[in-house]
């Protein structure tokens, strides 16, 4: 079925299920009190919390916002009804600050001569350029799209925020929970307000994953894999790779909703304040974080590379290793942690021939049996040196068996012990492999023997001087075709590479060609 | 309409949200900044020994330049940002090694002059990879001249005084007397107290006369 009807279906299921399940509620909880003034009260600080996004993976757009805990805390203060009246409000905000955000950015880019590009894009301090990076970040969540898919897309959005709080708070009805603006007579704290309230967390938990699932089904299926098996694996992939993610802070989340409502009873509009401090700190921890270790990485990678930058072309080799490492690794579905950090392993895959000698490294001739012994040691080297660096510690064996082959082949010699090669290093392996069979480097030096000084005088690169015979190495030897290389992999998977590796990349290959992204 | 009323619970709830907040306050405006800190060096140590594997005999020369040079700027009065830039310009100053082959930086014969430029280019070539780097742009002149001499007989621009970074000037001092005192494929090993006396001498017109006095008061000091 076409992706696009598929998805029209998903929101269409998801904006009956709003609507089934608001008529439900409306007909089976009664609004006690006044809830009004609340409604306005919870929704603008919803609508604030809201801006306040806190991505929880790059790239993958999962991000955390305090939004559950009000729309909860809404819920038992004031009733599903009015948290189900909060939601919708909130979901509209939300979409019209992305589409708000995303044409000034496009605004401020097209215009960024005038507003100052050091301001706008390089500045580190000061509040403009604190807001403007909100801007962007907040714009980036927007994707240019069809009308009819933006309709649709808002009217999920919407609907899947209120499909979140509705049935949770039915939970909290059924349990025996009272809205506290008027719990009325007999109201005991324990059952009437705290165990409902935690089945109210668990059940808005449970409908957040379903959603989830049934999105991740829709929308991004695992590529290659069909039928029941294939919709089983998407479905363990949405729930570890996303699903965990966003349920793990909801702990953190519920002392903040119960704290809300808490405070909210007792001191009004006031507790919003008590409550969100502790939230912005938090935040900004976060955010510090993870600035802080994103500069740490491309410090020492940057640095580290260049420190391999013994030859000019070395750096489009590691370039071009570390952008086809990295989309492998996400075709092959690795943890989020892999492919973040595979392309800093491609990029610092060889640093361990800095203690090898030039001399070695640059010999056209064969090498000898020591010079080679030389060579064989860059894997551990390179180990050795990543292993005092802070980045995932799984990275040391990355590098240190990038020349292990599948079949315990390559170096270094694990003295008969049988060692498992982390995937990582075998897609750094195939990876590095075809780069350098295909790469044309080799045509930009001279064909010359440096045994007898022999020039062929024409383009012709023999694998042995035609002079004094003395034979050259591989490297040294015409670059591969596309399909020569393709063949090789073909070849040498089960024995030098690992079969799954290359069954994935020549699959990559195969649909999305060689593009490089540098 | 609505009672304000201040509860246990209320006061309780306050308590804990300040609480957290300074605590979180802590964590990322001081012990991160720390610990990241710490990463770093420990980092950027493991890089200039990975090159100093490449040119045998100065294996431990960074960390001890970097130690002398740190002590050496405290006593001239440098605090905490500066501090931490000369460490790492110390650490990194010799970098630019890993881009000069092995065999030159290893000869045990005088260089011939285009050697010599080679080796020499090693400083021009390590602030180049620093200023790439953002994190350390604001450190490649210390790195580019730490090489050079007060009397302008240094390379690479041949600075003079005042005009070569006083981070420089102190790099130079201290790298200097630590490649006296261990052994190099082109020397033995001298005596630190020629080496001192060496430097001595030196002093007004290769080094700056007062980086030059506190150091070797350090020195006579032991430490």
């Amino acid at each position: 079925m076409n992706r696009l009807r598929l998805y029209a279906i998903f929101c269409a299921v998801v904006f009956m299920c709003a609507a089934v399940i608001t008529l439900l509620v409306w007909a089976e909880v009664p609004i006690v009190g006044n809830p009004w003034p609340g409604v306005f009260w919870f929704a603008l600080l919803a609508c604030l919390g809201e801006l306040l996004a806190v991505n929880l993976q790059e790239g993958a757009g999962v991000s955390v916002t305090p939004t559950s805990p009000i729309l909860w805390s809404a819920t038992c203060v004031l009733g599903p009804l009015p948290a189900i009246l909060i939601s919708a409000i909130v979901g509209v905000f939300s979409m019209l600050a992305k589409f708000i955000c995303y044409k000034c950015t496009r605004v401020l880019d097209a215009h960024s001569s005038y507003f100052g590009v050091s301001v706008y894009k390089n500045g580190s301090h000061g509040l403009i350029t604190e807001l403007s990076s909100m801007i962007q970040g907040y714009g980036a969540q927007w994707q240019e799209r069809p009308l009819g898919v933006t309709i649709q897309y808002i009217a999920a959005y919407v609907a899947n925020m209120v499909v979140a709080v509705g049935p949770a708070g039915l939970v909290y009805h059924y349990l025996g929970g009272r809205f506290l603006i008027d719990p009325g007579p007999g109201f005991h704290v324990l059952t009437s307000f705290v165990l409902p309230f935690f089945g109210l967390v668990a059940a808005s938990g449970i409908v957040d994953l379903g959603v989830w699932v049934l999105h991740a089904l829709v929308v991004n299926p695992v590529p290659g894999a069909k039928g029941v098996y294939g919709l089983l694996l998407t479905m363990k992939l949405a729930l570890i790779e996303v699903g965990l993610p966003i349920v793990r802070p909801q702990l953190f989340m519920l002392v903040v909703a119960i704290a809300l409502s808490y405070l909210y009873i007792h001191i009004h509009v006031l507790g919003f304040i008590i409550a969100a401090t502790p939230v912005l700190a938090l935040r900004d921890f976060f955010n510090q974080w993870v600035a802080e270790r994103e500069a740490y990485v491309n410090t020492i990678t940057t640095l580290a590379t260049y420190m391999q930058h013994y030859h000019p072309y070395t750096r489009g080799h590691l370039k071009r290793v570390a952008d086809l490492a990295e989309r492998l690794a996400r075709e092959m579905q690795l943890p989020a942690e892999s492919v973040r950090y595979i392309s800093t392993a491609a990029f610092l895959h060889d640093i361990g021939k800095i203690g090898v000698s030039e001399e070695i490294l640059d010999k056209t001739a064969k090498l000898t049996d020591e010079e080679w012994e030389k060579i064989k040691e860059h894997p551990v080297k390179g180990a050795e040196i990543i292993s005092h660096l802070e980045f995932l510690d799984s990275i040391v064996d990355w590098i240190k068996y990038h020349h292990k082959w599948h079949n315990g082949g390559g170096y270094p010699a694990t003295n008969g012990v049988d060692i498992e090669i982390p995937i990582e290093a075998a897609i750094i392996a195939a990876v590095d492999a075809f780069d350098a069979m295909t790469d044309d480097r080799e045509l930009a030096i001279k064909w010359e023997c440096d045994s007898c000084g022999y020039q062929p005088g024409d383009n012709s690169r023999p694998p042995m001087c035609p002079k004094c015979g003395a034979e050259k190495r591989r490297l040294y030897r015409e670059p591969k075709t596309l399909d020569q290389a393709v063949d090789e992999l073909r070849r040498g998977a089960g024995s030098q590479f690992h079969p799954k590796v290359i069954k994935a990349f020549l699959a990559m290959l195969d649909r999305d060609g060689v593009h490089f992204s540098v | 309409m609505f009672n304000y009323q201040i509860t246990a619970g209320v006061w309780l709830f306050i308590v804990i949200a300040l609480t957290i907040s300074i605590l979180s306050l802590y964590v990322s405006r001081w012990y991160l900044p720390m610990k990241m800190k710490g990463a770093y060096l420990k980092s950027i140590t493991a890089l200039a020994a990975a090159v100093e594997t490449k040119d045998s005999g100065t294996v431990g020369h960074a960390q001890r330049v970097a130690q002398v040079t740190v002590a050496v700027a405290k006593k001239l009065g440098m605090t905490g940002h500066d501090l931490e830039r000369i460490e790492y310009a110390a650490l990194l100053m010799d970098i630019g090694k890993a881009n000069v082959p092995q065999a030159i930086l290893n000869k045990k014969d005088p260089l011939t002059p285009e050697e010599l430029e080679i080796v020499r280019s090693h400083s021009k070539l390590g602030a180049e990879m620093v200023a790439a780097v953002p994190f350390l742009a604001d450190i490649d002149k210390y790195i580019l001249h730490h090489h050079e001499y007060w009397d302008g007989t240094g390379y690479p621009a041949g600075l003079k005084g005042e005009a070569i970074p006083l981070a420089s000037r102190i790099l130079a001092i201290a790298a200097d007397y630590d490649a006296m005192i261990s052994e190099r494929p082109y020397h033995h090993a001298w005596n630190p107290a020629d080496a001192i006396e060496e430097i001595r001498e030196n002093i007004g017109n290769k080094y700056d006369a007062k980086v030059g006095s506190i150091f070797l008061e350090m020195l006579s000091h032991g430490s």
